[in-house]
């Protein structure tokens, strides 16, 4: 308590000391100072939150075209399937099972029946394989791994590239909607791979770890890196890659491209939370 | 004269709080705190004067007051998760007041109570600055009318700072005297502009 009493003069009268103008003059110095910093300061937060805001509707508006792109897209392709492939199919063979048949003999019959099969056989597989590449049955059935081991297979058996996948670690799958999430994306993925890389080779591998579902896509053709993946995105390129941002934005996942530190192959990681469990019988 | 003006600038600050219906409630105990000190200047110190040798009783039952007031303020600005720790404070300082007022009872003015609150208040305004800065992300601080009030504190405190603390072995000094009221005037002054600002700015608001 003393130190905060300032001693008076013992003579009488007080002297106008500096120490009172200097003191008084610099705590209000010092007040005035920090008021004005503090005001422009958030003024300057404010400015930076608003532009930050903006940024990310701007690409969350890229994010939502690129979707609907991407849906007419998939749409069209569908269309032209069925226009370009089922619809002559299934013409032709009406023009087999028509009423002048019944005028013909029976080995002309009997031979006009069966190429009617065969064309219809043809189209049943052909639905069938539009119906599988919108919704695999094997995903549905027996869940990502066998999905993706099932199209790893396909792959290879083309001769083109040399494909694998191990999961170390799938005991207790990922509910279907993450699945199907994470389906799309390995097949975009891989899409990109088979059509841009030039790789010789690819490999997946899985595993959990700490409440985290992590697949890790390895190939050794070109690649990009998280920068590359970055900057396309806020391009209006890249649309394939703007559909795994956005499957990652749902899935509140993230990705990461980059080069391996060998430098001999470049590595995509895929790390989501895991919501649900559902222990897979065996 | 500057003392007329005070006065003039504080019946404005409190006439136009009380003149519309849409009053700030938070702003309430700064306005009875002006109240309180234009009647202890023009009352209620005249009539311990009159009574007592002694005035200072007066001064530092104010100072308590002026405590009192501004914390309460405080506690509405802070909210309810501050009411103890304030509380506590308060409590603190009025038993603190008491032990000074036994100790130094024949000093004109109670430096170490006015020197103690006005570091107290310093400090309250620079957490609310601090916390309008970490926490307040959507509205520009200026608009809000606690800005300015708090602004007002902050700027009588700290400048009367050294004034308050030169006073206990000054105040007979009439030079030192007359140079305690013209400080003390124009700092008045001063946060009585702050607080008629935040008043404005909460009508504005509502």
């Amino acid at each position: 308590m003393v130190w905060l009493q300032v001693p008076g003069n013992p003579g009488g009268s007080f002297p106008i000391t500096p120490m009172l103008f200097i003191g008084t003059l610099g705590m209000l110095l010092l007040a005035i100072a920090l008021v004005v910093f503090i005001v422009f300061h958030q003024r300057k937060i404010l400015r930076y939150q608003l532009k930050f805001q903006k940024m990310e509707e701007e690409q969350q508006k890229i994010l939502l075209n690129a979707s609907i792109r991407w849906q007419e897209e998939e749409r069209q392709r569908i269309a032209a399937d069925l226009h370009d492939d089922a619809g002559p199919l299934l013409a032709t063979a009406r023009l087999y099972l028509n009423e002048n048949l019944l005028k013909q003999d029976v080995s002309t019959q009997l031979q006009s029946i069966y190429n009617a099969k065969q064309i219809i056989d043809d189209t049943i597989q052909l639905i069938r394989n539009i119906s599988h590449s919108l919704m695999p049955p094997t995903l549905k059935n027996f869940g990502l791994e066998s999905a993706v081991n099932d199209l790893f297979q396909k792959i290879s058996a083309t001769g083109a590239i040399n494909a694998s996948c191990r999961f170390h670690d799938y005991r207790q799958r990922l509910v279907p909607e993450q699945e199907l999430l994470v389906f799309r994306v390995v097949q975009e993925l891989i899409n990109n791979v088979l059509k841009h890389s030039n790789a010789s080779f690819m490999h997946i591998t899985q595993n959990i770890q700490d409440g985290r579902f992590f697949l890790r896509l390895h190939h050794d053709g070109r690649g990009i890196t998280q920068d590359d993946f970055q900057k396309m995105n806020k391009s209006s390129l890249g649309l394939g890659l703007k559909n795994i941002q956005s499957r990652m934005k749902v899935l509140q996942g993230n990705i990461n491209f980059e080069k391996d530190i060998s430098q001999t192959y470049f590595k995509i990681t895929l790390d989501i939370p895991v919501i649900e469990t559902e222990l897979v019988a065996g | 004269m500057f003392v007329l003006l005070l006065d003039i600038i504080t019946l404005v600050v409190v006439g136009f709080y009380f003149s519309t219906s849409k009053r700030e409630k938070n702003l309430l105990p700064l306005i009875l705190y002006l109240i309180i000190g234009v009647l202890s200047d023009y009352i209620f110190n005249p009539i311990i004067k009159h009574y007592s040798n002694n005035y200072s009783i007066g001064l530092r039952i104010f100072t308590f007051i002026e405590f009192l007031c501004i914390s309460t303020f405080y506690y509405r600005v802070f909210g309810e998760k501050s009411k103890k720790l304030l509380a506590l404070i308060v409590a603190a300082f009025g038993v603190f007041s008491i032990i000074d007022f036994y100790f130094s009872r024949n000093s004109l003015f109670d430096s170490v109570p006015t020197g103690i609150s006005s570091l107290v208040f310093v400090s309250y305004s620079i957490i609310f600055f601090y916390y309008q800065l970490k926490y307040n992300h959507s509205t520009l601080i200026y608009r809000l009318f606690e800005f300015w009030a708090i602004v007002g504190v902050f700027i009588y405190f700290s400048g009367n700072f050294f004034l308050f603390i030169f006073s206990q072995k000054n105040f007979s000094d009439p030079l030192f005297k007359n140079l305690f009221y013209a400080f003390m005037t124009v700092f008045s002054i001063m946060r009585n502009l702050f607080w008629l600002t935040a008043i404005i700015v909460s009508k504005k608001r509502s």
